[in-house]
């Protein structure tokens, strides 16, 4: 990577950060009665375990004089306790305990510490961001039914990559880069369909197997922003779990979670493996280009380009920041 | 500008004969010239120090507590008729005042 930044803009100080559910950990990066200050969205905040194991996050600074929450602060049961006064506080930002005074003002009692919406699922803590703090609009999605059993999780990396969350998922859309990055021969025959905050495209295609190339199915899922799972179903059946987290405008948190179906013969084994590490491979073609990239608000597209207006047509949805947002329907096909 | 006298009774029951202006915010008064004890909050209706009983001409001249403050009386177990200073104001149709301070520590 490059020592030193661009020289030239890449335009991703005029882009917002979209608004949705984004992963921020693992769930076994947070054990219980762990705190943690997290810097994503532009801003930071901290979320904790209770002991009981439910995952809270919170603005980082306590109203009472300000200490920093995610310094020297403990978990106490549910609760977090600020180290400066021993304040405690719920998981909505109550106060539920002053130890020197002897009545909690009832509005403290309600809340006085902004709390963010919290979701564990599939061993992921995502949290919801929202610039002016509306409601979540949607569930974070979990994996797709398994079809015997439960998946096993083979894999999991991420990256930190120098781009506009944006930029990422719009990869998959684009359609003529699969042939030039990652010498894919041809490219994907394919179709996306919206569905209010949910994008899918089930993409036809030729993947290399022991027996040469086979003719499988991917299914992609994205749900917000934030989250797509990807499903591979030819001789192995493989899901990636993808989440983008946008650091700030400039910066993104990658993170992939590689499951399989289980019961797999030793032969299918090294598929899956194989297929895992071509979609590592091609993450890594990718990075260069991304990290250096500009964005283009009028691309000059051609024939074959795939249905990147229509993804970024959908994808403005996430900056209309009025509480009452609601996506409209597209479905472009290849 | 009329002054007004306010007679006021301590948590010791020690007397003050104070003056305020029409407009005060009577914990400012209270804490200016009995204790800085008083308002510790500084009005935001979470400390409690500023709780009094008016006479009860003055009292039934204000409008009644608002939803934080009548909350926050109930969390104080206040006795009936009492209010928060730091939510009263010294009104201009007011000569005399008795005042008198609830909160013990
Ligand atoms: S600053 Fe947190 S308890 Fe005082
Ligand atoms: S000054 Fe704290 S409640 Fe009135
Ligand atoms: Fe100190």
């Amino acid at each position: 990577m490059n020592d030193t930044g661009p020289v030239l803009p890449r335009g991703y100080d005029e882009m917002p950060i979209p608004f949705g559910w984004f992963a921020v950990a693992l769930s076994t990066e947070l054990a219980a009665g762990e705190v943690k200050t997290l810097e994503y969205f532009a801003t930071e905040f901290v979320i904790w375990r209770g002991e009981q194991g439910e995952v809270h996050a919170v603005d980082p600074f306590c109203p009472h004089l300000g200490a920093h929450l995610g310094v020297n602060s403990d978990v106490v049961g549910d609760d977090l306790r600020c180290p400066f006064h021993h304040w405690r506080f719920n998981g909505e930002g109550g106060v539920t305990d002053i130890p020197y005074t002897e009545v909690i003002p009832p509005k403290l009692k309600r809340s006085c510490l902004p709390a963010w919406p919290v979701c564990e699922v599939d061993g992921v803590i995502f949290v919801w961001y929202h610039p002016r703090r509306a409601a979540p609009k949607w569930e974070v999605a979990r994996l797709p039914e398994c079809p015997e059993g439960e998946w096993i999780l083979a894999e999991t990396h991420d990256w930190v990559i120098d781009i506009h969350c944006q930029e990422i998922t719009e990869n998959g859309q684009d359609y003529a880069h699969f042939g030039a990055v990652h010498g894919v021969p041809f490219a994907p025959a394919g179709e996306m369909k919206i569905d209010g905050w949910v994008r899918r495209s089930t993409v036809v295609a030729e993947m290399e197997t022991p027996r040469g190339l086979m003719t499988g199915k991917i299914d992609v899922t994205a749900t917000g922003p934030g989250q797509s799972m990807t499903e591979f179903i030819d001789v192995t059946h493989v899901v990636q779990s993808q989440q983008v987290t946008p650091i700030d405008a400039h910066r993104t948190h990658l993170r992939w979670q590689m499951y399989h179906i289980p019961g797999l013969s030793d032969g299918r084994l090294r598929v899956t493996a194989a297929r895992m590490r071509d979609l590592v491979k091609q993450v890594n073609q990718d990075i260069p280009i991304w990290n250096r990239k500009r964005f283009h608000d009028k691309p000059l597209l051609v024939k074959g380009d795939g249905p990147i207006l229509a993804y970024r047509q959908q994808y403005a949805k996430y900056y209309d920041f009025d509480d009452d947002a609601e996506p409209g329907n597209i479905a472009a096909r290849h | 500008m009329s002054e007004i006298t306010l007679n006021v009774t301590d948590t010791d029951g020690a007397g003050h004969t104070l003056t305020a202006q029409p407009g005060d915010v009577l914990m400012h008064v209270l804490r200016d010239n009995i204790s800085l004890d008083i308002g510790v909050c500084g009005g935001e209706i979470s400390c409690g120090t500023c709780m009094v009983r008016l006479d009860p001409d003055w009292s039934q001249s204000l409008a009644g507590p608002g939803d934080d403050e009548a909350e926050m009386l109930e969390a104080l177990d206040a006795p009936g008729g009492a209010r928060l200073g730091c939510q009263v104001i010294v009104g201009d149709n007011l000569q005399r005042g008795a005042v008198a301070l609830l909160h013990e520590d």
